[in-house]
């Protein structure tokens, strides 16, 4: 399996805006949604300029406290990783 | 909210349940990666050695790749991610026809060369082969995914939809609701208007609108959904969900990695 490929575009004391090379929908609106999630998240978004054509880029904008802002997308990325282990465990009692 | 599953039904190529605990964005997720994402084997290249049937070699080359395969998508990588030159076993595998017409042939005339790759029906017509009419073929079957072509997708019909509640809050029994719903959520039973089974709601609102009491209520529930799921016999139901699920499971994981190494 590739490896998800990150391009730091811009990067403050509580701002970030990464480009999500080779993604899609399926993931960024996934990671959005659990951004959005956390108190400490001003601003989560992300958009693809060119349907097809372009990476998605997203942006973050964190409160100012503890954590840096790659720390807030870490946290985010820990709660879907936490919420699919879960279905993945509830899925083999049941599906399988 | 802790996620819960029922199976309502479950089949080698169908799969209907409901899962509750999960928020929209992970649902979305989980139907596009079924769809789009989780990879399969099909046939991507056609050698013609001999071709006097009546489709010419693109239309054949399109028919073939378009017959679904029965694999482990497991046991195969993509052709761009392979560490090999020019194709191996593990990106690669082939099947092929030969036959001379009169005869009709079927999917199940494709001969595999790995024993690990079938068709997943035997009765998909390829060509009708009249009087010495031949076709002599080499097919090479990649793995690849539904995002690059269609005969690659796994999941050929996938969508949800949330658990409605539907609720009578006041009622003079008039039974207009139980004419007016194209689901037969209503019923009436001894002259009463009850709720029979709501949840094949479709939240048309046909029922609040005739109701002179404005005693209906329709509601969704945000974070349960009604999956229905059906695969063309390349993959079971089941193994479709469970692989989706690991994949944007691994890919959450890979992206934590690699932000680790970022914020240090």
């Amino acid at each position: 399996m590739k490896d998800v490929e990150l391009k730091v575009l811009r990067e403050g004391t509580n701002e970030l805006e990464l480009e999500f090379v080779g993604e899609g929908h399926t993931f960024m609106n996934l990671l959005k949604s659990s951004l959005l999630e956390d108190p400490d998240v001003l601003v989560a978004t992300y958009d693809i300029k060119f349907m097809n054509i372009s990476n998605p880029i997203m942006y973050l904008k964190t409160r100012e406290g503890d954590r840096n802002p790659y720390q807030v997308l870490g946290d985010a990325v820990d709660r879907i990783i936490t919420k699919f282990d879960e279905l993945s465990a509830k899925l083999v009692g049941v599906i399988i | 909210m802790a996620i819960e599953i029922n199976v309502i039904e479950l089949t080698e190529r169908y799969a209907k349940f409901i899962i509750s605990g999960l928020t929209p964005a992970s649902a979305n997720a989980l139907r596009r990666c079924m769809i789009n994402e989780v990879p399969r084997m099909a046939i991507d290249e056609v050698n013609f050695y001999e071709n006097t049937s009546v489709l010419f070699d693109e239309q054949l080359a399109l028919r073939l790749g378009l017959i679904p395969l029965r694999a482990d998508p497991g046991l195969y990588v993509l052709e761009d991610e392979c560490t090999c030159e020019d194709g191996c076993s593990l990106c690669q595998s082939t099947a092929s026809i030969s036959a001379e017409g009169p005869i009709k042939i079927y999917s199940s005339d494709l001969v595999m060369g790995d024993e690990n790759i079938s068709v997943a029906d035997d009765n998909i017509l390829i060509v009708d082969l009249k009087d010495g009419q031949k076709l002599l073929l080499n097919a090479i079957i990649k793995l690849g995914t539904g995002e690059m072509h269609a005969k690659w997708q796994n999941a050929v019909v996938c969508g949800y939809k949330n658990i409605p509640h539907v609720s009578i809050t006041d009622c003079n029994d008039c039974g207009r609701c139980v004419d007016v719903c194209p689901r037969d959520v209503f019923k009436c039973v001894d002259g009463r208007v009850m709720i029979g089974d709501d949840i094949n709601c479709s939240c048309c609102n046909l029922c609040v609108e005739a109701c002179e009491l404005d005693g209906i209520v329709i509601e969704e529930d945000p974070e349960a959904f009604l999956f229905k799921l059906e695969t063309d016999g390349g993959m079971t139901a089941s193994a479709l969900i469970v692989y989706a699920v690991r994949m944007l499971r691994d890919k959450a994981v890979r992206l934590k990695s690699v932000l680790e190494r970022f914020s240090h």
